[in-house]
């Protein structure tokens, strides 16, 4: 009897040591921040955006989207301050609901922020608890505010919408979406740079094509469409990539590319590093000319051309992203890893000999002969 | 105390009659006897008119076996003269009685009782004294018609179902006899013809016959046509067969008592098992009749090896247990323990099997249930069939099978009548409604107010969405609810079967609209609470739901306080003490804790029938191998008659 009673208070005991672990708020006693922007503010500030959806907007999912309900489906709260902690509070004051960031799907990041502002605030969200660390990482380049107040049509809560779109890995060009974590993890490593897919209101809708190249906390490109599947074939992220090669039969293009690279880093003779990326892709071909047909000789004819085409396009881009000191890809990181020499890496990556191989392969001629 | 030793009963009708004379109750307070431990007290308060004289005497009267009587009272130092000046009890009482008829019969019924109750205190007394003076034992039967007739009408024959009638040993002889049985409980045909009519009627004995013994035996071989006839002189054994049903027949002179069986309850006639219904398969339940009990078994299992194992406990009830188990087959130590365990019992009363079922393990608080109860008779030849032991108990109709499992509860006939797969499927069904009843509350309390982060977006926001407005939190919700079905429970099992349909309808779907409606209760809590309920009552065994319905809350507490963890933290807990329980030597979790794979065939999942190649080895069969071949001249005959009882 003396040994249960002993079991029972340490029982008691632990649950009141664990108190710290109470968390009991109902859900809807809290704001469920689906979206987060953070953009820099005068004199080195910070501010926040919090997209949370209000009751309407919520009551609107329960019945299936077809309520028809009036207000707003979302709020923006702005937070300003010198810090992220200021900026929240100031947030935090302009409603009745807990801010919870523990649902946070998107994060928005301004590329206006500085650098050393921006490493704060990265350092503030990894130590936040409840933050979610699976959400989507995105860049603005324009006004946070518009981005925030903008809703595309047919949705009705924006952070929702983008979650779905970067889960959906066949709705995009290539596979975009960068998760905080990621984003993190590539900040801490010696080689890699960051890059977040860039996204912009377009007409009614949001334009999500494009991805912006970090080096360090400082974004150095803004890359175009082409260049944005170029990399992504470097990544082997795409999944609807076109592809138009000019032979001397006319113009044929290739969708659905899909690309699986590899590559390379060693020394060189002349004691520089050597990077060789080598692609292998594979294309379903999409349209030929009128009354071409396709044989063999013709289809090796036309991988030949896109091959040649491709390992200069993605050559390019290599250089491009070499002389602003960018590196997506994350060359290096064995290299380093074996001599344990990081700090040598920038320099050797700037004066890396760059050299792509390119093979891609038409496996499917649609409904062609 | 003063103690007095006599040997005479008749003294202690006059230290009764001295309590009742004023002068002498100051000496005597307290005059009691005492008889084989049944002591009875009578409390007199006389308050003759014209007198404010209160008398008090408690009287009693005990024998101890044999022929000694011993009494003892209290008295006070200044006694009042010798024991013996009082005058006759009875005289005395009809003195008093006139006295009171006359000038106020209104206020005279209990003195009208108290004499009632001392006239046949005087038979009783004189019944034993007659016995006294035959063979100086009290408890014994002396042959002496009248001292029975008087001894049975003053104790048990008070009752108006114990029939008493004096008749005559045949048409020449006429010798005197007496007939004791309890209406309602004996078959009237053996009553009446095959008892009274055939020893009335017998005239083959010649008159001059007059020795009782003979008379005796002609009666036990020659007239009676009862099929079973034993002979019994003590008395405490001759009450015990007459009031449970057993026929006596006193013969004047003759040393013992003819008990006849003639027993025939008034039972229920054999029924479903409505508490385990199965839809195909066997569908006949025991009744409250012991017999019956055995020879449902004994027609399933069609060997000499089933051994039946008498126990009577109840001091007062005297109920019959009785231990089935297959000799060379069940565990014999698990025999022994569990008949110790019920030799062990000591109450005044058993009337229904759950009283003993708590003597049977150890773990008496552990809110698990560690025995099953069945009514299925096919269940329990199983059971035995697999090395288990059933206890029975006379006038109920359930069975408890030990040892028993966790997995136990959870099996039932229906499992095995159709298919494997079935079989397999329900049980799984089973666990899956198991986890959601217990889980599903808890997890929407912790992912809804303490960890929502673990909820998919879309889904917490489809939650939210529901929520908004609700003016309580979700643990209030859960309870509010969980009222509202234990409530609608309760009142469907005390309504019949009719109104209790009209009950589910009404709390289903008038109670369930309004509620949300009213906005008390948010829509998604509705479709969680209904399919906890529905998640538990999947349970197949009654006894096992209360534990879950128990733990629930321990589950609820845990989310409410720390969220998943909290869930987790109870899971181990209750885990760790089923882990903890075992019983005759067969832990609780078998076959999972400790892992046995052969019985995992027959667990959670089925499989096919010819697979059981051998019994559960937790239960330590003596022959654990069950895939024998019959030997052909083993066979045994289908009777006429078991068809007619069938039909």
């Amino acid at each position: 009897m003396k040994q249960k009673l002993l079991w029972l208070v340490s029982i008691l005991c632990v649950i009141t040591l664990v108190t710290g672990c109470w968390d009991d708020r109902p859900v809807e006693e809290r704001g469920l921040v689906l979206m987060l922007g953070i953009s820099p503010s005068p004199h080195h500030g910070v501010t926040l955006y919090f997209e949370v959806p209000t009751s309407s907007g919520l009551t609107s999912l329960t019945s299936g989207g077809s309520s028809s309900s009036g207000g707003p489906k979302f709020v923006i709260y702005r937070g300003h301050g010198a810090t992220f902690s200021d900026a929240f509070t100031d947030a935090q004051g302009q409603t009745n609901e807990d801010l919870y960031l523990g649902q946070t799907q998107v994060i928005a990041l301004s590329t206006r922020l500085p650098p050393a502002t921006f490493a704060v605030i990265d350092a503030t969200l990894a130590r936040l608890g409840p933050m979610d660390k699976s959400a989507d990482a995105v860049a603005v380049t324009g006004s946070m505010a518009k981005f925030m107040a903008f809703s595309p049509a047919g949705t009705s809560l924006p952070g929702l919408y983008l979650a779905s779109l970067f889960a959906c890995h066949h709705c995009q060009t290539a596979q975009l979406a960068r998760t905080v974590w990621s984003r993190e993890k590539r900040l801490w490593s010696p080689t890699a740079s960051v890059w977040v897919p860039k996204i912009s209101a377009h007409g009614s809708t949001f334009n999500v094509d494009r991805i912006v190249v970090y080096q360090g906390y400082r974004p150095v490109l803004v890359l175009t469409r082409r260049q944005t599947w170029d990399v992504g074939c470097l990544l082997g992220i795409t999944v609807k990539a076109p592809l138009t090669v000019s032979t001397s039969y006319g113009t044929i293009s290739l969708r659905a590319v899909r690309a699986s690279p590899h590559f390379k880093t060693k020394p060189a003779p002349d004691g520089k590093i050597l990077i060789h990326v080598t692609v292998h892709l594979s294309a379903t071909l999409d349209s030929v000319p009128p009354n071409l047909l396709i044989t063999t000789p013709i289809l090796h004819e036309i991988e030949a051309r896109a091959d040649t085409l491709l390992s200069h396009r993605l050559l390019s881009i290599l250089v491009t992203l070499q002389k602003a000191g960018s590196n997506p890809l994350g060359f290096g990181r064995r290299y380093v890893w074996v001599r344990q020499d990081f700090s040598a890496w920038p320099t050797l990556y700037r004066h890396a000999t760059l050299a792509v191989t390119a093979h891609i392969h038409i496996h499917q001629l649609g409904d062609l002969q | 105390m003063d103690n007095f030793d006599s040997h005479s009963p008749f003294l202690c009708l006059l230290i009764m009659t001295e309590a009742l004379v004023p002068s002498v109750s100051q000496s005597a307070e307290y005059l009691y006897f005492r008889m084989t431990g049944a002591c009875r007290k009578f409390h007199i308060v006389l308050d003759k008119s014209g007198h404010s004289t209160i008398y008090r005497a408690t009287i009693g009267v005990a024998f101890e076996e044999g022929t000694s009587i011993r009494l003892f009272g209290k008295k006070r130092e200044n006694s009042h003269g010798p024991l013996g000046q009082a005058v006759f009890p009875m005289e005395h009482l009809r003195h008093v009685q006139n006295d009171l008829d006359a000038p106020r019969a209104d206020a005279a019924d209990p003195l009208r009782e108290l004499i009632s109750q001392s006239q046949n205190l005087d038979m009783h007394l004189t019944g034993l004294l007659l016995d006294l003076e035959q063979v100086k034992d009290l408890d014994q039967f002396t042959g002496d018609v009248t001292a029975a007739y008087n001894r049975i009408k003053t104790t048990v024959g008070q009752a108006p179902d114990i029939i008493l009638r004096k008749l005559e040993i045949g048409t020449n002889l006429k010798w005197p006899a007496l007939i004791a049985f309890a209406d309602g409980m004996v078959d009237n045909v053996i009553v009446d013809q095959d008892t009274l009519r055939m020893v009335e009627l017998y005239n083959t004995i010649g008159a001059d016959e007059t020795d009782p013994e003979v008379v005796h035996d002609r009666v036990q071989y020659a007239m009676l046509t009862v099929g079973h006839v034993t002979t019994e002189n003590r008395w405490d054994r001759l009450m015990d067969q007459l009031t449970y049903g057993s026929t006596l027949l006193f013969v004047q002179g003759a040393s013992s008592v003819l008990v006849l069986d003639s027993v025939k309850f008034k039972s229920r006639a054999i029924a479903r098992p409505d508490s385990e219904p199965s839809v195909k398969g066997p569908q006949e339940a025991f009744n409250e009749i012991m017999l019956t009990h055995m020879n449902q078994l004994r027609r399933r299992i069609r060997t000499a090896r089933l051994r039946f194992e008498p126990i009577t406990i109840g001091a007062y009830t005297k109920t019959t247990v009785i231990l089935a188990h297959i000799e060379g087959l069940s565990n014999p130590a698990l025999v022994t323990a569990l008949t110790g365990r019920l030799h062990a019992i000591q109450r005044d009363s058993v009337v229904q099997i759950n009283e003993i079922a708590p003597y049977l393990y150890g773990r008496r608080y552990t809110i698990f249930p560690q025995v099953r109860l069945t009514e299925r008779v096919d269940w329990v030849a199983r059971d035995l069939m697999s090395g288990k032991i059933a206890v029975m108990v006379d006038n109920d109709p359930f069975v408890i099978t030990v040892p028993t499992t966790l997995t136990d509860f959870y099996q039932t006939t229906q499992d095995y009548v159709f298919s494997f797969w079935d079989g397999s499927l329900v049980r799984l069904v089973r666990l899956a409604g198991l986890i959601v009843g217990l889980f599903l509350m808890p997890l929407y309390i912790a992912l809804t107010s303490v960890n929502p982060d673990l909820v998919p977006t879309k889904l917490l926001l489809t939650v939210d969405g529901s929520r908004q407005g609700i003016p309580f939190p979700p643990v209030s919700e859960v309870i509010i609810m969980w009222l509202i079905i234990e409530i609608l429970r309760e009142a469907a099992n005390r309504l019949p079967k009719e109104l209790a349909v009209t009950l589910g309808t009404v709390g289903a779907v008038v109670v369930g609209t309004a509620i949300v409606k009213a906005g008390i209760v948010d829509d998604i809590m509705i479709v969680t609470v209904t399919l906890t309920a529905l998640g538990l009552f999947t349970t197949p065994t009654f006894e096992m739901t209360t534990p879950w319905r128990w733990l629930f809350w321990t589950f609820i507490l845990g989310a409410y306080l720390l969220g998943v963890y909290g869930i987790m933290l109870a899971s181990v807990l209750v885990i760790t003490h089923l882990a903890s329980l075992e019983e005759f030597g067969v832990p609780y979790l078998t076959p999972f804790g400790p892992l046995r794979r052969r019985e995992v065939t027959d667990s959670w999942i089925r499989f096919p029938i010819p697979s059981f190649i051998k019994r559960p080895a937790s239960l330590r069969p003596v022959d654990i191998g069950q895939a024998k071949r019959m030997d052909p001249s083993d066979t045994v005959p289908i009777y006429q008659g078991q068809k007619d009882t069938l039909e």
